[in-house]
């Protein structure tokens, strides 16, 4: 497997098994696949079908909960990083666990004993408190990984009690706190911007931009009651454009479009938003 | 603010995510939900104004992505519950039965998926078409697996029935030809499916129950579907790879009231060759 160039920006795709007929049958359009940590630790086998360069994705350090990720986990998410040569690793600033300090006054059925396992990353509490312990985490996991991290930004379904800090200037007092890079997921900042009602494209400016080492493109499922991330369909305009506004002032190295969500996406599309994404990196020289 | 407090509200937070009956306490008897948990006054009235329907909802979101595999087995009811927006909703509905099924298999999950959706649409009449969808979808991934498993092909010389003699026809044995299924629909389900999937459904125009008769393509791939009557259904079910003609025949005049010539049954035989449902082979009795 040859690794992910370094100097022109990658085009790669969130690896499904569809993505990956779609991608073994278009070799030239697809420069990598993104693929979660969390399908090779419980199906191996999957990397052995893989012919393409890897990013590693992951969700199970919850940088910003409670929960220490086990040691157990950290040696596997080692041993794939060292298996499929990822530049680096991608990990949500999100909590996936919490600790459970009371069990309440309702008697639980769910994993009594265990911590709260939400089996999805939620944004966290946004203040000075957290980035600090953001910030210890980044410093213990990349240590312990010896691979670079980078935090991605979740989006914002709903504010929690507690935040003082707006999203950016909750990354950007982590990335002045400690040197780590940024996964910029455009969609997710898109869904943020949609709750908390700031113009995405001004907002993006407000991020330590200089970090930005991937970005994700999704689909968003507009609704009645909200705007949610979806990664069956393709994204809308707009995250198109923050793109482009993107491309102006920063350099990422890759882009990684994610849809994976549904067997049903069109390959037809998957193709068009490729040479789309393409497009916009020739026109901007990025 | 005490450093912890950020920790707790992931906590409290995480809590509503996975166990239903306390968000559902929380909406209800905040002041009993919190009662256990250390939170100063600005942060127990910020709790108190969290919007728990948000909540449900994003609830609802992670429930449906942690469902995705769903695409694969169920697209159609999948683009049925975007297309009438009641998706979210549907899956908070369905995580307390989640969260009891979490160690269960796919099948398992899939099974209860099915049976939550039919208890729901039973009494809406608005989503009909869903309840006729997903058990059609269901009967289909069923055959699928089952004609992926078999091994159907007879090892056996096989003729056409036309050709033969009417004594000699009755001697031979009649075998089923792939894996089918049968079921009562409101409509033809194999056309509203195909509908749904190509972006042409407008609406559901139901009416009496008709059997309609599912049949897997050899190779597990694609499904046949067509309308029939219940005396090929039970013709159908009589033939088991080792009765002859004449025992099929000897069976199903048993069971029926108006009992016809056995002659008459020999079109029932002929049509279903023609269709591929069965095939007849000489077997070791003459």
């Amino acid at each position: 497997m040859k690794p992910a160039p370094r100097e022109k920006p990658s085009v790669g795709l969130a690896y499904s098994s569809t993505v990956l007929r779609f991608a073994e049958a278009n070799r030239e359009e697809v420069d990598y696949l993104e693929v979660p940590f969390e399908l090779l630790r419980h199906a191996p086998d999957t990397i052995e079908h893989i012919d393409f360069p890897i990013l590693l994705h992951c969700a199970s350090l919850s940088l910003a909960g409670s929960v220490a990720c086990s040691e157990q986990t950290l040696s596997q998410i080692a041993y794939w990083i060292a298996k499929t040569r990822t530049p680096w690793l991608g990990e949500h600033l999100a909590y996936i666990t919490s600790k459970r300090t009371e069990a309440g006054p309702i008697p639980e059925e769910y994993a009594p004993g265990e911590p709260y396992n939400i089996g999805y990353t939620v944004g966290p509490v946004m203040n000075e408190a957290a980035v600090e312990r953001i910030a210890k985490s980044i410093e213990r996991y990349g240590g312990r990984l010896q691979t670079p991290l980078l935090i991605e930004n979740s989006p914002i379904y709903f504010e929690s009690p507690g935040s003082t800090l707006s999203q950016s200037k909750f990354i950007a007092a982590i990335s002045e706190r400690i040197d780590v890079g940024l996964l910029l997921d455009l969609s997710h900042f898109y869904l943020s911007s949609r709750l908390i009602g700031y113009d995405p494209l001004v907002e993006l400016e407000e991020l330590p931009l200089s970090k930005v080492v991937e970005v994700h493109l999704s689909g968003i499922d507009e609704r009645a009651d909200g705007s949610w991330d979806d990664h069956s369909c393709a994204a809308p305009k707009l995250v198109h454009e923050m793109l482009a506004h993107l491309l102006k002032i920063a350099r990422p190295r890759a882009v990684t479009l994610e849809y994976n969500w549904s067997s049903r996406f069109p390959h037809s599309l998957l193709k068009d938003e490729l040479q789309r994404v393409r497009a916009l990196l020739q026109e901007t020289n990025a | 603010m005490h450093d912890d407090s950020g920790i707790q509200i992931q906590e409290i937070l995480s809590r509503c995510l996975v166990d239903p009956p306390f968000l559902e306490t929380l909406a209800t008897d905040p002041d009993r939900a919190l009662a256990p948990y250390l939170l100063s006054a600005q942060l127990l009235s910020e709790l108190r104004k969290l919007d728990l329907r948000r909540i449900k909802t994003f609830s609802g979101f992670i429930g449906k992505v942690q469902h995705n595999h769903l695409w694969d087995t169920l697209p159609a009811t999948l683009t049925l519950l975007k297309r009438y927006g009641i998706e979210l909703d549907l899956f908070g509905l369905f995580r307390p039965i989640q969260f009891s099924t979490r160690a269960q298999s796919r099948a398992d999950q899939l099974g209860r998926f099915v049976a939550f959706v039919l208890d729901y649409s039973r009494a809406k009449p608005q989503f009909a078409a869903l309840a006729c969808v997903v058990r059609y979808e269901y009967l289909a991934s069923g055959l699928k697996s089952r004609a992926g498993d078999s091994n159907v092909t007879p090892e056996r010389l096989t003729v056409t029935p036309a050709d033969l003699s009417w004594p000699a026809f009755q001697r031979h044995i009649p075998v089923l030809s792939g894996v089918h299924n049968l079921g009562w629909f409101g409509c033809d389900p194999g056309q509203l499916v195909n509908c749904i999937l190509d972006g042409t459904f407008t609406e559901y125009v139901g009416g009496n129950s008709r059997l309609f008769l599912l049949k897997a393509a050899a190779d597990g791939g694609g499904i046949r579907c067509f309308e029939t009557d219940e005396l090929t259904a039970l013709m159908l079910s009589l033939i088991d790879g080792r009765r002859t003609v004449r025992a099929v025949i000897t069976a199903a005049r048993a069971r029926i009231t108006a009992a016809a010539k056995p002659r008459t049954f020999r079109d029932f035989f002929e049509q279903a060759v023609n269709a591929g449902l069965i095939s007849i082979s000489l077997g070791a009795s003459k």
